[in-house]
């Protein structure tokens, strides 16, 4: 079962690995559990339970409309998001602060679940998530400046569950798109094509901006672009297992319209 | 002003109106570096983002026009992405007007030189294309 | 050699001086953390900072190098063009500046690395004594820091109204000594302070953790099967890499326009499942545990035995950006 146990340092969690009832006392669930514990699931064989945020289990969706997941190899704990905490890096203490993809949650329960447990937050107690605390802001985004504080570390690739090509455009290693090293030209082709590859798969799970080491706002590019997916084709990722994804688009042969 | 950089992405079918406005002798606009692919609906969103991060003021996409084809699917899929890229580079700051798609078949000689004047004319109108200063790490 | 002081005031002088000159590398604020950026006159210099997210080894090996170019019709390889700029690197933590001590060791030996060499000697390192520890801070199982840091040239360290000043190396006198109108000696009651306030400051920091026996010990357990638990979370991104700063693995890549090219070395992390790929498809570390496993061998055990120095500092930046929490003190602990 994969699911979130304490941090090793203050106000974190990570993900865990839990192989024996025992060991489920562990388990944690809080406004800290900002991984996206849908990418555990990506080739695996045996039947595995997950924990899921809302967007997780949109994820979930997601992938298993994309052939990534098998249905009835996963067992899905749904609990009642809290919202998560933004990421403060390696900045001096401040209050907690509800990430600003939050903000645009659609749902803080998953829309597919096996076991569902509804939480009921309350922000007065101390661990009462972190309710309707002010949420992270910036200022209107410079792209081209926040593009060149990219570091390519490809963390944001390598957090997200729709990232599972084996062979990757943009990690450099085909030498095709752009090289492995941070070229600073190439920077913004690597966020544009990655935006692109978003487009109509990402459920704003912000699991890319919480493990950005420069803290850049990439759940917000991706969220731009899926406004004109959603407008174009009335597309919203991971929120209804029947609706045909874009990706699973076009229609059989012979069909005109 | 400066000639602008365009590159334009021309389908077969409408790289054929092309060569047709070169036998009516119709011209249309130098400055515009041709590449010809088989089907616009193979046109990533990648070649045109390297194409900006290369240089060019503007991309235009020649694409043939849905009545025109058997299958309507390929043209409604190039519409549809390169409108969500267009909303893209808006959201990132480059004017999505840069981005430019001109329907046209095979026939068209002097449509073709019309709608690449067009789509020149409107790149044109926004200036060089400047994507920001490239940053090194101290 | 007597300690100096230097108070608020004079060193914002020296700031000045050095930043009109184009010489100057320090923390400022980026957002809601710190980067060293080359200072522009009049800039905010942030020295209360906590600590940068990359490390200022970037002065040293930056992310992306040139080492040269050519011209395929001519024949011609040119050397980059640098300009002979001579750098003062201020307010560098003392993890920061062992970990220059580490990279000398491995760039320095044998066949020296030139790039690296020639910047090292053109920088001045200007360490900061801690003045507030974090809890992922750890440089007393490594004897690196919190006060002083083996890379210093010169080491400033905080008191009431400025700072006490300890040249340590010929560079870091020579320093001084160009800049003597911003210093004076310091008083009696300036070295009380900064003795007490040294001893307070490193009783913070108590970690637990030792690093002796270790190199000897973690090699020993290559095959024991807790790596397969520790790397599960894993996900292979290569943050902890990147923001290491004794970490200096490159890759090399070339870019050709026509009859020349430039050839650029750049950082690479160990993590990456292509990074000890080969030709043919052989591969000695093809899974995610045995990557795992590379990292905490190579800066706990091999570089130990190769170059007698931890290539690791107790910086504690991996703890904190880690997206899983992937913790180097649990492998210390376990293995020490």
């Amino acid at each position: 079962m994969i699911g979130y146990e304490d941090g090793s340092t203050s106000h974190r969690t990570r993900p865990c690995f839990v192989r024996s009832p025992e060991d489920t006392t562990r388990l944690v669930w809080n406004q800290y559990c900002s991984a996206n514990l849908a990418k555990y699931l990506l080739g695996r064989k045996e039947t595995v339970g997950v924990v899921a945020k809302g967007c997780d289990g949109r994820s979930i969706v997601e992938l298993i409309k994309e052939n990534q997941v098998d249905r009835s190899k996963v067992v899905i704990i749904a609990p009642t998001c809290p919202g998560v905490v933004q990421n403060p890096g390696l900045g001096g203490e401040g209050p907690e602060q509800l990430a600003s993809y939050c903000e645009r949650c659609r749902g803080r329960n998953s829309p597919i679940f096996d076991f569902e447990i509804a939480v009921r937050w309350d922000p007065e107690k101390e661990s009462g998530g972190v309710g309707d605390k002010t949420a992270y802001h910036r200022e209107a985004i410079d792209w081209a400046s926040e593009f060149q504080r990219c570091i390519k570390c490809l963390a944001c690739i390598k957090s997200c569950p729709l990232c599972y090509c084996t062979e990757c455009e943009l990690d450099g290693s085909l030498q095709s798109l752009v090289s492995k090293l941070r070229i600073p030209a190439e920077l913004p082709t690597f966020h544009l094509v990655r935006a692109m590859h978003m487009a109509g798969r990402c459920t704003d799970c912000g699991a890319c901006e919480a493990a950005c080491p420069v803290g850049l706002p990439l759940a917000e590019l991706y969220s731009q672009v899926n406004k004109e997916v959603e407008r174009l084709l009335g597309y919203v990722p991971g929120l209804d297992i029947q609706a045909t994804a874009p990706i699973e688009l076009p229609k059989p042969r012979g069909e005109v319209e | 002003m400066t000639e602008p950089r365009i590159l334009a992405f021309m389908c077969w079918c409408s790289s054929s109106g092309a060569d047709q406005a070169g036998v009516e002798g119709v011209s249309y606009p130098a400055g515009v570096l041709p590449v010809r692919i088989p089907c616009s609906g193979l046109l990533g969103p990648e070649f045109i983002i390297k194409a900006f991060e290369k240089g060019a003021d503007g991309v235009i996409v020649t694409a043939c026009k849905p009545s025109d084809m058997r299958r309507v699917a390929p043209s409604r899929i190039t519409e549809t992405r390169l409108e969500i890229l267009r909303g893209l580079l808006e959201a990132a700051g480059v004017r999505g007007k840069r981005l430019q798609i001109a329907w046209i078949s095979s026939q068209e000689g002097t449509k073709f030189s019309d709608e690449m004047s067009r789509a020149v004319d409107e790149i044109a109108a926004l200036g060089p294309m400047k994507f920001g200063e490239a940053t090194a790490t101290v | 050699m007597k300690p100096n002081y230097i108070s608020e005031d004079s060193l914002a002088r020296l700031v000045e001086e050095l930043s009109s000159k184009g010489q100057l590398v320090a923390p400022v604020r980026e957002g809601r953390s710190f980067e060293f950026a080359r200072i522009k006159r009049g800039e905010q210099v942030c020295l209360t900072y906590t600590t940068s997210t990359i490390p200022p080894k970037s002065a040293l090996l930056p992310q992306v190098e040139e080492l040269f170019s050519y011209d395929v019709k001519s024949g011609e390889v040119r050397p980059p063009e640098e300009g002979d700029e001579r750098l003062v690197l201020l307010g560098v933590r003392p993890c920061d500046s062992s970990a220059f001590s580490v990279l000398d060791r491995v760039m320095g030996r044998d066949r020296a690395d030139p790039y690296y060499m020639r910047r090292r000697d053109r920088i001045t390192v200007v360490g900061l004594s801690c003045s507030q520890p974090r809890e992922t801070c750890f440089c007393d199982a490594f004897g690196t820091g919190p006060i002083d840091g083996s890379g210093d040239d010169i080491t400033f360290t905080k008191v009431n109204g400025g700072y006490v000043v300890r040249s340590k190396t010929a560079k870091g006198a020579r320093f001084a000594r160009a800049h003597s109108k911003h210093f004076r000696a310091a008083t009696k009651k300036e070295v009380d302070e900064f003795e007490s306030r040294s001893r307070e400051i490193k009783a913070m920091l108590a970690s637990g953790i030792t690093s002796e026996g270790l190199a000897d010990r973690m090699g020993k357990s290559l095959e024991d099967p807790c790596w397969e638990e520790a790397s599960e979370r894993c996900i292979e991104c290569g943050v902890c890499s990147f923001v290491c700063p004794t970490c200096y693995c490159f890759d090399v890549t070339e870019q050709v326009e026509g009859d020349s090219g430039k050839r650029y070395r750049g950082w690479d992390t160990c993590q990456s499942c292509r990074f000890s790929r080969m030709a043919g498809g052989l591969d000695p570390r093809p899974t995610k545990v045995d990557r795992f496993k590379h990292r905490f061998h190579h800066k706990l055990s091999y570089v130990p035995m190769a170059f007698n120095v931890m290539a690791c500092v107790g910086c504690g930046r991996c703890v904190s950006l880690c997206p899983t929490n992937v913790d180097i003190r649990e492998a210390i602990s376990k293995w020490q």
